[in-house]
């Protein structure tokens, strides 16, 4: 029951501290989850192998999984997606029209989501901006060239 | 020496890796949509994973049947999250936009992807996944089970955010 009780325990305890601290502190968790991340990982690989024990190692790695999905759950949260907020229109605004569908998504927060994930790209450094023209960085081209070889690998058809 | 333990560490990751290629085996022989085979890959996995753990319940502790299990599920999400990244993620549509249009201006790229561009696109996507229909000039949820996702997320964000 050991390591079911401690992903458990760990589970609970990181997901209301998220809560806590984004709801009373506004702090950014999705940088407080990279960071976090970075910290148990590096604190995982060798805590793992100095006890050699396949009950710790099982612990850590699920600990480091719960984080990485929280981290992705609370992107989700952060940034609700277009379609869902389209659907939460239909389904419990009782909005059926297309004209009133596109009215009432420009005034919720996915109004300005291209403009707010265009901020988002500029202070995450993926982009810079030169005299107001933009440039991709670097390490922006490794991003994108690995998003198109899962989308050339798996034949996804993507909004570009 | 590879011995039980180790199996037991890496069998969920063989696992998650073997949905992957069965996903893209399914992208390759079938003419579902993405996400319909997506999901089947990731439960017909998760089916071989429980008729592992039945197989091998002798020599199993709960322990290592929840790590297989919560591993497996982990892995999953974060593999279903990359795939719709690379598919509906508009912060990579707008890195596309400038990497393909080098020195771009804000005003070009909002013209070329707007909100209402992205509310036109989801509203396609979602009729074309049957999520939602239409029916003399008024949208209607099509599949209910959309809702549990919405409803999931509304709970986090009133968890959140305490608003809905």
């Amino acid at each position: 029951m050991q390591v079911i009780l401690n992903s458990i325990y760990f589970f609970l305890l990181y997901f209301v501290l998220q809560i806590l601290i984004y709801r009373f502190l506004k702090i950014n968790i999705n940088k407080l989850s990279k960071i976090i991340l970075i910290i148990s990982i590096s604190i995982s690989i060798p805590t793992a192998f100095y006890f050699s024990s396949i009950f710790s190692l099982m612990n850590l790695i699920n600990i480091n999984l719960a984080i990485l999905c929280i981290y992705m759950v609370m992107s989700g949260i952060e940034n609700p997606g277009s379609s869902l907020i389209i659907i939460d229109l239909i389904a419990n605004k009782k909005i059926k029209r297309k004209k009133d569908l596109l009215f009432y998504f420009l005034k919720s927060q996915e109004g300005i989501a291209v403009e707010k994930r265009l901020n988002n790209n500029i202070l995450s450094n993926f982009v810079k901006v030169n005299k107001g023209k933009f440039f991709i960085r670097k390490n922006s081209k490794l991003i994108i060239s690995f998003f198109n070889s899962i989308k050339k690998i798996y034949r996804l058809k993507s909004d570009v | 020496m590879f011995n039980f333990s180790s199996f037991i560490i890496f069998m969920p990751f063989v696992l998650s890796t073997f949905s992957a290629i069965l996903f893209l085996l399914l992208q390759i022989f079938l003419k579902n949509k993405y996400f319909t085979n997506l999901i089947i890959s990731l439960i017909l996995i998760l089916i071989l994973n429980l008729f592992i753990i039945y197989r091998f319940n002798y020599s199993l502790d709960e322990n290592k049947i929840f790590y297989l299990i919560f591993v497996y599920l982990c892995n999953s999400f974060i593999f279903m999250n990359l795939i719709q990244a690379s598919v509906s993620s508009i912060q990579l549509v707008l890195l596309k936009i400038i990497y393909l249009n080098p020195g771009i201006s804000r005003m070009a790229i909002l013209k070329k992807y707007s909100s209402k561009n992205l509310f036109e696109q989801r509203l396609k996507r979602l009729k074309s996944g049957n999520i939602i229909g239409i029916k003399k000039n008024s949208y209607f949820i099509k599949n209910n089970k959309i809702l549990l996702v919405l409803n999931f997320f509304l709970i986090l964000k009133m968890l959140f955010k305490g608003t809905k």
